[in-house]
């Protein structure tokens, strides 16, 4: 039964529906099987208790809706930047450490309401602000291809309990790559959708305009089944846009229709001075692969590419020096006790002081830098219009090709410790991410293949906005003619084969 | 970095370095706005940077006067108390 661990979630699923396999012997083993191979990679904060309260039938209005293709009774695993009920959830801050919320993010309720479990939740950089889950709070996560090198980050973890047989799905967040890059690294699927599509209700807000739920996955057809689950409007989100009537997994069946697709080749993005020349390689091959299946690939032109990092690390610090103002230790979190001798401020900066780390520290103060008097119309507001203008050209450049493509990553996974001594050299990991964050479109990351050193190398593609499904399709039209499928890191295949489920 | 920037910078965000962080926090601080800087040369005339997400949802209903059902009236001359009136005397 432990090999079931292998496969993508759609089909245990088939399984599971079929009465060969028991959907609650399967979490538990699922769980066992997580803590078993957990001291290698340390992909959680915290992993569920073998009883899940949560765990329960389908309800039979949310199966209707979507004629029952939905992801149901598969364990899944939640990055602790949204809010889970009774299960701790931390955001990778030690600001928040012991905070148990009362209520489930909106994208948790619906996930279990469909019948599936939580296995637990999943390491990140503090906040969301990093690109290797080294700047978590409490531990970083390894990398199951290589246990010396990052993730990726800033859903590290959830891409590494994918990739390590510890989850079979992941729901993490995106606010400038954080799913992509790490599925990158770690060989999964990894897709954010359309801002508003999932309801950010529960997501612990990092920086507003630029944050997305995202879902990490083996297979484009996991990542569909549970974009049917969770892509629904929200009251409880002001910003939830997503089409009630969707269907992402019958939407993959219309994959023939994209044969005769236009593909832009981001030109910028394919620079040999910016990536690593394997990274080159390897996307060079899955375009020939697009080729091959009848998709029209074209290079096309972004200049404004080069300015992109500067912008969204302005407007990603600016909203977060604002977001994280709340957090003072009165109401949640991290609390001393009492202490009469000190004023309130000096309590409250006593707790913000030992709370964040540093490079939470260094955005808030970013931040507040770019925002204050005498700075905002240099940085912030340019920022703001050069946003408005890359927006404004991907909308072009989507009038005349159907999908953008790029690699996901500059570069294979790094070795822990190699970019810690300059915030830039971090920051320079996500130059081919953030363009789907600031022009607000869809984009996914998809495996192709691995390097000569045996590490995972992705592609990025890219739709115009609230084309999530048409994406979807082409994602699963490339795998499909790769042909490549999951492919389970050497690790984490031998820890299998020892582990006695 | 200027030391006191830096130090107005923590106290406008609520934070504090200790002296022992001040330096090495200052230097990568440093290669952080270098690394943001090149943004404030370029020229751009994007016009309006209203938020650009949502757009359909921008467009807001018209402002209404609503008569008020009754308009609750305090007296101009209204306090509230001290603590100790609030727990010992009558609080007005």
């Amino acid at each position: 039964m432990k090999e079931l661990l292998r496969l993508p979630a759609h089909r245990v699923q088939a399984l599971i529906e079929g009465g060969e396999v028991d959907a609650r012997e399967l979490f538990l083993l699922q769980l066992r099987f997580a803590r078993f191979v957990e001291p290698e990679v340390s992909s959680f904060l915290t992993l569920a208790d073998e009883e899940p309260p949560h765990a329960s039938e389908p309800q039979v209005e949310l199966a209707a809706l979507r004629g029952n293709r939905i992801l149901s009774q598969i364990p899944v695993s939640v990055k602790d930047i949204i809010a889970t009920r009774d299960l701790a959830t931390s955001a990778g801050s030690r600001i928040l450490s012991g905070y148990v919320p009362p209520y489930d993010a909106t994208a948790v309720r619906l996930l279990k309401e469909a019948g599936n479990f939580i296995v637990g939740k999943t390491n990140l950089d503090e906040f969301g602000m990093g690109s290797s889950t080294e700047y978590s709070g409490y531990f970083p996560t390894h990398n199951p291809w290589d246990l010396s090198r990052v993730p990726g980050g800033s859903s590290g973890g959830a891409a590494s309990s994918v990739a390590a047989l510890q989850s079979f799905v992941g729901l993490g967040s995106d606010t400038g790559g954080s799913v992509r890059q790490p599925a990158a690294l770690c060989g999964v699927v990894g897709f954010k959708p359309t801002y508003g599509f999932i309801s950010r209700y529960g997501l612990i807000a990092y920086a507003s305009s630029l944050d997305h739920i995202g879902i990490t996955a083996r297979e484009v057809t996991d990542v569909a089944l549970m974009m049917n689950v969770v892509a629904r409007p929200d009251p409880l989100d002001a910003t939830s846009q997503a089409p009630p009537d969707a269907d992402y997994v019958a939407a993959l069946d219309k994959r023939g229709e994209l044969k005769s697709a236009k593909i832009g080749v981001v030109k910028e993005l394919m620079d040999p001075e910016l990536m690593d020349s394997e990274v080159i390689a390897l996307c060079e091959d899955s375009l020939r692969i697009l080729g091959s299946a009848g998709v029209d690939v074209v290079r096309v032109s972004l200049p404004e590419v080069r300015h992109l990092l500067p912008a969204y690390y302005i407007l990603a610090a600016a909203e977060a020096s604002s977001n994280l103002a709340r957090y003072d230790g009165i109401r949640y979190g991290l609390g001393f006790p009492a202490d009469t001798s000190m004023d309130l401020q000096k309590q409250y900066l006593r707790v913000r002081v030992s709370g964040f780390g540093e490079e939470v520290k260094r955005r808030i103060l970013l931040g507040t830098y770019v925002l204050s008097a005498g700075y905002a119309e240099a940085y912030y507001n340019q920022a703001r219009q050069l946003r408005r203008l890359v927006a404004a050209s991907v909308a072009d450049l989507f009038s005349k090709v159907d999908f953008l493509f790029s690699p996901t990553s500059p570069f294979l996974a790094f070795k822990l410790g190699e970019r810690m001594d300059d915030p830039t050299k971090m920051y320079a990991c996500d130059v081919c991410v953030v363009l789907a964050n600031l022009a607000n479109v869809p984009a996914i990351s998809l495996p192709a293949g691995l390097s000569r050193s045996n590490l995972p190398v992705g592609i990025q593609l890219m739709a115009p906005s609230g084309e999530d499904a048409r994406l979807l399709a082409m994602g699963r039209l490339y795998e499909e003619a790769a042909a490549f499928g999951f492919r389970t890191p050497p690790l984490v295949a031998k820890k299998l084969d020892e582990f006695k489920a | 970095m200027k030391e006191e920037l830096l130090n107005h910078l923590c106290e406008l965000a609520r934070l504090k370095l200790s002296k022992a962080e001040e330096a090495d926090f200052a230097a990568k601080f440093a290669q952080v706005l270098a690394f943001v800087d090149e943004i404030k040369a370029l020229e751009l005339n994007a016009g309006s940077v209203l938020p650009l997400v949502m757009k359909e949802r921008q467009e807001t209903a018209e402002d209404v006067v609503c008569e008020a059902e009754s308009s609750p009236e305090l007296p101009r001359d209204y306090r509230v108390g001290s603590i100790g009136d609030l727990e010992g005397g009558d609080g007005a």
